[in-house]
């Protein structure tokens, strides 16, 4: 990974854990994130800091139960 | 990130799909462990998980309480207290979400791990890769990896390495099999009739509107979240809305896109699209009282033809 995509991951990261995930738990799913973000932004020719905001609007949803 | 071998070939699909296969990374890959694991997910996934059997594997969907879709995945049972989840376009982070939710007084852990190189292969590739094809409904493990069948044809091999996944494409593109695009590879899972979760069945949508209640849920396994709804629709109602395969011209707009009747009336959304030559070819959610095979609908001044039902021909199963 570059630099900067490590900068991201480490980013999407530190809200998991604000959100209550164990750190290490809190990187693998910020890797994930990411990955699929940067696959919808490629499928949906949209930026991929819109693709991440997209998807984690729905993990904040799916937590808060809407 | 995923493994390149080859360079990309100018081809457009149609194309034999057992002589190819499809690269990806699956968006959600974790355990979910401990001696309610079994009960808890059973109670929240659509699809029978009983017995409970090691080597089973089942496709199926995460609901909310109103019984829209969140997510779908499969289900593989590794034992009475550990089952593996892995959803190719679905995001770990949301269904994980979704299931401490609703985790109450449950002694169950859920163990996000990384999420290895996702292939879907026809028999004859996994045949090529010197793997026996599990039977449907199941998964074998092998060294490095895991190989399931679990919805339709295809079957899905996640690769716990990139090295190992690097061989395998090698492989397989040395022996004739050509990688398919994304594009191509969407264009394929159209003619197959499977929808796309959650990009065409989504957070604002029931499973059956897109088909799902064919192949994603059990109607004798019990309750689940959402499953009140979800078989109040089955029983007694109808969808009023479905999926549809959908045809326009030059560019792929932006998604997602109203669609219109020659009446001005909005009648559905397009979901998804892909470039075929000069044509692209796409999934609508449409209002069935409004809109069938055979309409033509618009958006600004350009027309889309409704092909067919996406999963028409399918057996109900």
């Amino acid at each position: 990974m570059t630099d900067s995509s490590n900068n991201e991951v480490a980013e999407i990261a530190s809200i998991f854990v604000n959100l209550g995930a164990p750190e290490k738990q809190a990187e693998v799913m910020a890797s994930q994130l990411m990955k699929r973000a940067e696959q919808i932004a490629l499928e949906r020719n949209i930026s991929k800091v819109e693709a991440t905001e997209s998807l984690l609007k729905q993990v904040l949803e799916a937590r808060q139960g809407f | 990130m995923r493994v390149e071998t080859s360079l990309r070939r100018p081809t457009t699909y149609p194309m034999d799909p057992s002589k190819s296969f499809y690269q990806y990374a699956p968006a959600a890959h974790f355990l979910v462990t401990d001696e309610d694991a079994a009960d808890f997910l059973q109670s929240q996934f659509t699809n029978e998980l009983r017995p409970f059997e090691e080597g089973q594997v089942s496709y199926g969907l995460w609901l909310d309480v109103k019984g829209k879709v969140i997510a779908d995945s499969v289900v593989l049972c590794e034992g009475a207290e550990q089952f593996r989840v892995i959803s190719e376009h679905c995001v770990g982070a949301l269904i994980g979400a979704h299931m401490e939710r609703h985790i109450i007084a449950d002694d169950v852990e859920i163990e996000h791990v990384d999420s290895g190189f996702g292939f879907e292969l026809s028999a004859q590739a996994v045949e090529a890769l010197a793997l026996e094809c599990p039977e449907s409904g199941r998964f074998i493990r092998f060294e490095g990896g895991i190989l399931y069948s679990a919805q339709g044809p295809l079957y899905n091999m996640v690769i716990d390495t990139e090295s190992a996944a690097k061989l395998a494409s090698e492989k397989l593109t040395g022996l004739g099999f050509i990688e398919l695009s994304a594009s191509e590879r969407g264009l394929a899972r159209i003619d197959r009739g499977m929808p796309l979760v959650p990009e065409e069945i989504g957070a604002a949508d029931m499973p059956g509107e897109g088909g799902l209640e064919r192949d994603a849920i059990s109607f004798t396994k019990g309750c689940y979240l959402g499953q009140e709804v979800v078989a109040r629709m089955h029983n007694v109602g109808k969808a009023q809305r479905g999926l549809f395969v959908v045809r326009g011209e030059g560019a792929i707009p932006e998604l997602p896109l109203a669609l219109t009747n020659s009446k001005s009336k909005q009648v559905g959304e397009l979901r998804t699209a892909y470039a075929n030559d000069d044509t692209w070819q796409g999934v609508a959610i449409l209002k069935t009282r409004f809109a069938g095979v055979g309409e033509t609908l618009r958006y600004a001044s350009n027309e889309v033809s409704v092909l067919r039902a996406l999963r028409e021909g399918l057996a109900n199963d």
